[in-house]
């Protein structure tokens, strides 16, 4: 069945087609929550809010905007999750001061080489605002209009955001070390 | 690293992604749904049976609404009580603390739109008409008074009723209570919310103004007359209006009144606190039309000044693609302002030596970034040919593209939100004109006009190109040179940027393949210096890698 009908039987309450769906998206939805800076503990829940969310809003979708929405909802799902995080965070450290915060390394288990794992957390520290044009512009080869309509921005300023990602995240590989200098 | 090596990398991550195996249980997700569903329907029942007469408590959203304030009680006492008793007390306890709210907002209401109407001084019959007005009345009559409405939405939001309340009353401040207001935001306002301040006030302010002006007219023939001369109730008129931080104004054809709030004399202390990107829209509220028909109303340096404040207001809002009325009338007006500097004004006929002087002035930074370009081509083409052909053919659009340059290319953002300016081959070559012009003319004047931006730009040209004259004429007796690392040329930095609104401290970032010999980046620390003219000049204090 072609995706359109897919959304159009969802749409109409049909909760198989619904399924089917999630099952062509939901790796798309993973792998973004993921490179956002979703733990890789927690990409199912994650995962599981956005398809909620977007069940809820099925009606509302034009179909060749679906993927769009689809990206903006595992935005904002990623950005309540590291609201969360950050919370708890706060709170632990209130409770105990002393205690050094301990990073998970389920990310050893979704990303195999050192210098996958390496890149990876060097975009994690870009601000989002870098982060988010590069992961939709070179892992899910998002247009600069697509790019653009996701974020809810100008198309100069994608390209101005993407330059200066680039450039960040070389400065930062070479200054780590990770890669050569060529 | 190179683009190609970069790539590779991305591609190679990308790879290892897609590898990752996904963890979600679609079924899972279903069921979340129908469990979700039940629990809503249980809770309509609950209600149907409860008021079945009252067609809005069958919205899901509303019982949504009971649920979100009631949910675990509901869940819990549902086994120990009759459901429909226990939520009948609870609706009815929230049903009450709306009409609680609704008879104190009244009051409220009521009190705020008088005091409001009595400050500005204007009668209720045009009171009424004012949209600020007319949209709090909306506000207060179809949105706070229709139950259903705003039982659903707080639902949604526990407090929705005081946003509401706080939402109704604030539409109708004054604008000088608008301006007062700032003080309540945080010291110093990033630019969004001095942008997002200067929004919710143009519109109130901008009625209010015309009531004033309107009223004005009246007074026309006694208008040229001496202040002492003018009949109370024009006096009456004025000091209302300045109460609101309205000054009457004349452009040399009409009178009017233009609001002021920041460079008045009694502008309030907290005005400060907007972002000084945001100012230029203040200033040409105050100002109006830098024309009188197709002449400058002001002298060509005042003019240039003027335009120098819209520049940074246009060219930071134009990369947040603001385009709205305001900013496409600055836009205009800056655009319509340098096509007659440039080309040359009546009182500065083209090529005179005053009107060279602008140009000069103008390509060395010191009444803004976006024309130094054009006015450095048409000073060299000037002095190769005797005429210039840039000016010939300059245009509106001409400049409008300069703005738009500098506002997508060299202003950009950096990883802190704020803007850094980006070191490419037109900020060289315009720096290389800079001091091309002081190095040929030792005019120390050019210096004094120089920003802290502009400082730092130089210095590195100057150093990079070995003049240590030139760079140690912009340095304090205190720095170091000889201490300095040696680079050739300006091109192994990418960015400058300040680190303090009062550019004290700005950073010249530098490539990723120089950082090797130079570090991440230099920082340079900026003061002031008395000349002997009595100028101050920006110099720099100290250099740290």
């Amino acid at each position: 069945m072609e995706e359109a009908e897919l959304i159009a039987k969802a749409q109409q309450g049909d909760k198989d087609a619904y399924i089917e769906l999630i099952r062509i998206h939901q790796q798309t939805v993973e792998k973004f929550a993921f490179q956002c800076g979703v733990h890789s503990n927690d990409l199912a829940d994650v995962s599981q809010e956005v398809f909620v969310k977007l069940y809820r809003f099925l009606h509302q979708f034009k179909q060749d905007r679906f993927t769009t929405w689809l990206y903006k909802i595992t935005l904002n799902a990623t950005r309540d999750y590291y609201r969360k995080e950050q919370r708890q965070k706060e709170k632990e450290g209130r409770l105990n001061k002393q205690q050094q915060t301990i990073f998970p390394s389920a990310e050893d288990d979704v990303l195999l080489f050192e210098e996958d794992r390496l890149l990876h957390s060097a975009i994690q520290v870009l601000d989002e605002k870098y982060r988010h044009p590069l992961i939709l512009f070179y892992f899910h080869e998002l247009k600069y209009e697509e790019i653009a309509e996701v974020l809810n921005i100008s198309l100069s300023t994608v390209k101005v955001r993407l330059l200066r990602a680039k450039e960040q995240l070389k400065a930062s590989l070479i200054q780590e070390g990770s890669v050569e200098n060529g | 690293m190179d683009d190609k090596q970069f790539d590779k990398h991305m591609v190679l991550l990308k790879k290892s992604y897609e590898r990752m195996e996904s963890q979600l249980d679609p079924q899972r997700v279903l069921q979340q749904i129908e469990v979700e569903d039940e629990t809503r329907e249980s809770l309509e029942s609950i209600n149907m049976v409860r008021k079945p007469s009252a067609k809005w408590q069958k919205s899901a959203v509303w019982i949504a609404s009971i649920a979100s304030v009631l949910l675990v009680g509901i869940l819990i006492s549902s086994y120990m009580f009759p459901p429909s008793a226990f939520v009948q007390s609870d609706e009815e306890k929230i049903e009450s603390t709306y009409e609680d709210w609704l008879s104190s907002l009244q009051k409220k209401y009521q009190e705020k739109r008088e005091k409001t109407r009595i400050e500005l001084n204007i009668p209720e019959e045009y009171f009424k008409k004012l949209s600020f007005v007319e949209s709090a009345e909306y506000k207060y009559n179809d949105k706070a008074k229709n139950k259903k409405i705003v039982l659903n939405k707080l639902a949604y939001d526990p407090k929705y009723l005081t946003q509401l309340e706080q939402e109704i009353l604030d539409s109708l401040h004054t604008p000088r209570e608008l301006i007062e207001r700032i003080e309540t935001y945080e010291n110093p306002m990033s630019f969004g919310e001095s942008r997002y301040f200067f929004s919710i006030y143009y519109h109130p302010m901008k009625e209010v103004l015309q009531y004033y002006t309107n009223e004005l007219s009246q007074y026309n023939k006694v208008l040229s007359q001496k202040k002492k001369d003018y009949p109370k109730e024009l006096n009456q008129l004025i000091a209302t209006a300045k109460k609101q931080y309205f000054e009457l104004s004349y452009d040399g054809q009409n009178y009017s009144f233009r609001t002021n709030p920041i460079f008045m004399k009694d502008a309030p202390v907290s005005i400060d606190r907007l972002h000084p990107d945001v100012l230029g829209y203040f200033k040409y509220l105050a100002t109006g039309s830098l024309f009188n028909g197709e002449d400058l109303r002001f002298s060509a340096e005042e003019s240039a000044r003027i335009l120098k404040l819209y520049e940074r207001t246009l060219v930071n809002d134009l990369s947040n693609s603001y385009l709205d009325l305001q900013l496409r009338n600055l836009k205009k007006e800056f655009e319509n302002g340098w096509l007659v500097l440039l080309k040359g004004i009546d009182d500065k006929i083209r090529y005179s030596p005053e009107h060279i002087k602008l140009l000069n002035d103008t390509a060395n930074g010191k009444y803004g970034e976006s024309m130094r370009l054009t006015a450095q081509f048409i000073l060299e083409e000037f002095k190769r040919e005797g005429t210039s052909k840039t000016i010939d053919k300059l245009t509106r659009q001409d400049i409008g593209i300069e703005l738009s340059y500098l506002s997508n290319e060299v202003y950009i953002e950096i990883y802190d939100g704020s803007t850094g300016l980006q070191i490419d081959t037109r900020w060289i070559i315009q720096t290389e004109g800079l001091y091309n012009a002081y190095t040929s003319s030792k005019d120390d004047t050019i210096l004094d006009s120089l920003n802290p931006m502009n400082v730092v730009s130089l210095f590195l040209y100057a150093h990079g190109k070995g003049d240590q004259e030139t760079a140690k004429r912009l340095l304090s007796q205190e720095v170091d040179l000889s201490k300095m690392v040696q680079f050739e040329g300006m091109e192994h930095f990418t960015i400058l940027y300040a680190t303090d609104a009062s550019q004290t401290t700005i950073k010249a970032g530098v490539k990723p393949e120089s950082i090797h010999l130079i570090g991440q980046h230099l920082t340079f620390q900026l003061g002031t210096v008395t000349t002997g003219n009595g100028e101050k000049r920006c110099i720099i204090t100290a250099i740290s890698e």
